[in-house]
């Protein structure tokens, strides 16, 4: 069966669907984040639209729940004036797969041109983009502990706005590493733009035994010596149920990041953090406020980022 | 006598949803004798010979015992509690004790229930596609322990579809330390490792799963100096709906009857393995197994 990155990829080597960064070739990425470019206005308020999609229909379809990366593509979707109708279909509803080929060949039916698929099974999407009728496009909106992809290139993007070229940083990213998809997608999005120094930190129960691109560090001084660039996670709640974690404060002990701490990284390392934070427990409210603090502009930069990718996918070759 | 020819007697096969027809494949398969795990239902006229095992405790409840002996007077060959979880080590030195006092051999699947759960060998694949993972150690600890219990109680047992190598490592010091046991391992993982589950393809998802390709060839190497006895089709049918799905829903298991000869004449081929060897693990082993 063809690779996911293999999968998203037409002949001629342009967006099919987008479903991983993994493989992605770099002429692709900087073309995302050129064209996303073109989308930012001055302040978060002037998004530049453009009815690059006018009818043409996207349908978010939510297998997931996911209120904050749902909306930003609702908007990206709207800003290019397409269609959208958002769909929340419970897991349990599709627990049997031909009913998840189902409501895919239901909506399908309904004369969709793109699907924005979150589910919490790995490889989901890959699966739709395999089973769809081959006019269909597929953005993954992030699936089970694979991949999110469109929250990796607008973290790329944002990296490149305030850091430059990505090849010359030291970049770590610091929390649940193994069980996160947000990771994934930024390993090989930033193997894919040549960056040399990718560290992973945190526990060792939370850090992949091998797979990924970049060092392993259960020492987070160790881990963000120098860092251009510190990405903290999301720690979810479960990590404790499971024998991951012993509680939330001994994570904050050791691997939760202050303004302080952040001395021992590159003097004017930016933090980034791809939300919603729990203050206190990865981040400091200190650091999450502070100057070099990036997490509001992650947040409008993702609509750009989602804009160029829906564009792409939807065959939208014009140089804006 | 050649592989091509000889009469195929498997170890482990489920008839799936439609019996009569995997029974009629398995005749034109050249299959002679078929193993059936409990539960299963065959009708009445089998073109092909059966052997069934019985559960060795009650649904598989891993708690209460079986009534055993009304099995072994059904003609069951053997009994089993297959990757059903145990509810704890008392009930399962208890079950093969109480086999061994009915000289019922017991066919014992080792595969810890909670480190059993990953869909996929904890190698670089499974990382990077995001699957639950299955370390190596979901098999080798259940088996550890059953070997120690096998040895405790004496019962005459067979360690079905083992998948890496530190097991082949386990059972080659155990038949060297005197014990009585024999072992099967599934064609699919002769044949197969974690590389054929790239893409999310569904067909490979298998339990025990597909593990490196140094289990692959360990597993190989085993079979060749005799450590693993015997190789089984662990032939599972399933209707398309339960299969295509997303990877980890996919229901583990895939359609091998074909394979279990074509695969043997592969390595035999390959200069993997003898004729000789191959044949015995299709015919001489298992018969010897199944007390045929």
């Amino acid at each position: 069966m063809p690779s996911t990155a293999q999968l998203q990829l037409t002949d001629k080597g342009r967006l099919r669907h987008f479903l991983t960064t993994e493989g992605l070739p770099k002429d692709l990425m900087i073309e995302i984040m050129d064209r996303a470019a073109t989308f930012l206005g001055d302040t978060p308020r002037d998004l530049k639209k453009r009815p690059l999609l006018k009818g043409r229909s996207v349908v978010n379809l939510f297998f997931e729940n996911s209120t904050r990366t749902r909306t930003t593509f609702e908007i990206a979707a709207k800003g290019l004036s397409a269609d959208v109708v958002s769909l929340d279909i419970s897991t349990s509803a599709t627990a049997k797969g031909e009913s998840l080929l189902d409501t895919l060949k239901n909506l399908e039916a309904m004369g969709a041109d793109l699907f924005v698929v979150r589910h919490n099974q790995s490889g989901a999407p890959h699966f739709i983009a395999q089973h769809c009728t081959p006019e269909l496009a597929i953005v993954n909106a992030g699936d089970g502990l694979h991949a999110h992809p469109t929250q990796a290139m607008l973290d790329m993007f944002t990296i490149r706005q305030h850091k430059g070229d990505i090849a010359n940083l030291k970049v770590a990213i610091i929390g649940d590493i193994r069980h996160s998809r947000v990771v994934r997608s930024q390993v090989h999005a930033l193997h894919g733009l040549g960056c040399q120094d990718i560290r992973l930190i945190g526990p060792g129960t939370l850090l992949p035994r091998q797979g990924l691109a970049g060092s392993l560090h259960d020492d987070l001084r160790e881990g963000i010596q120098d860092a251009d660039v510190v990405i903290c996670l999301r720690l979810q709640k479960e990590r404790m149920a499971s024998a991951l974690l012993p509680s939330e404060a001994e994570f904050h002990r050791n691997y939760g990041m202050t303004l302080e701490r952040l001395g021992w990284a590159a003097p004017n390392a930016i933090v980034m953090h791809p939300g919603p934070i729990n203050r206190g427990v990865e981040i400091d409210s200190e650091l999450a406020d502070s100057d070099h603090s990036v997490i509001l502009n992650q947040v409008t930069n993702g609509i750009a980022v989602r804009m160029a990718i829906l564009s792409m996918v939807m065959g939208v070759e014009e140089r804006l | 006598m050649s592989l091509a020819s000889v009469g195929l007697i498997d170890l482990c096969c489920r008839l799936g949803e439609t019996p009569s027809q995997t029974l009629a494949q398995a005749q034109e398969l050249g299959y002679d004798v078929l193993t059936l795990p409990p539960y299963e239902t065959p009708p009445e006229n089998s073109p092909v010979r059966l052997a069934k095992l019985g559960p060795i405790t009650q649904e598989l409840d891993g708690e209460h015992l079986a009534e055993m002996a009304r099995y072994q007077a059904g003609g069951v060959v053997g009994v089993t509690q297959g990757h059903a979880p145990w509810k704890n080590t008392r009930v399962q030195l208890n079950a093969l004790r109480y086999a061994r006092g009915q000289n019922l051999p017991v066919h014992a699947l080792p595969l810890d229930s909670e480190l059993g759960r990953g869909v996929a060998h904890d190698g670089e694949i499974a990382q990077r596609l995001g699957l639950e993972t299955q370390p190596s150690a979901a098999e080798t600890i259940a088996l550890a322990r059953d070997l120690q219990l096998i040895a405790e109680t004496g019962v005459t047992a067979h360690i079905g579809r083992i998948s890496c190598a530190e097991s082949v490592r386990l059972i080659r010091r155990a038949k060297a330390e005197g014990l009585p046991i024999t072992c099967d391992v599934a064609v699919t993982h002769l044949l197969w490792n974690e590389a054929k589950i790239e893409g999310y393809d569904y067909r490979y998802r298998l339990q025990p799963v597909l593990r490196s390709e140094a289990d692959q060839m360990a597993l190989i190497e085993g079979l060749a100096e005799g450590v693993i006895d015997a190789v089984c089709s662990d032939h599972t049918p399933h209707p398309v709906a339960d299969k295509r799905l997303p990877f980890a829903q996919a229901a583990p298991g895939a359609e091998t009857l074909h394979l279990l000869r074509s695969g043997l004449m592969a390595l035999v081929d390959q200069g993997r393995l003898t004729e000789q060897q191959a044949i015995s693990a299709v015919l001489d082993a298992p018969a010897k197994i199944l007390k045929l």
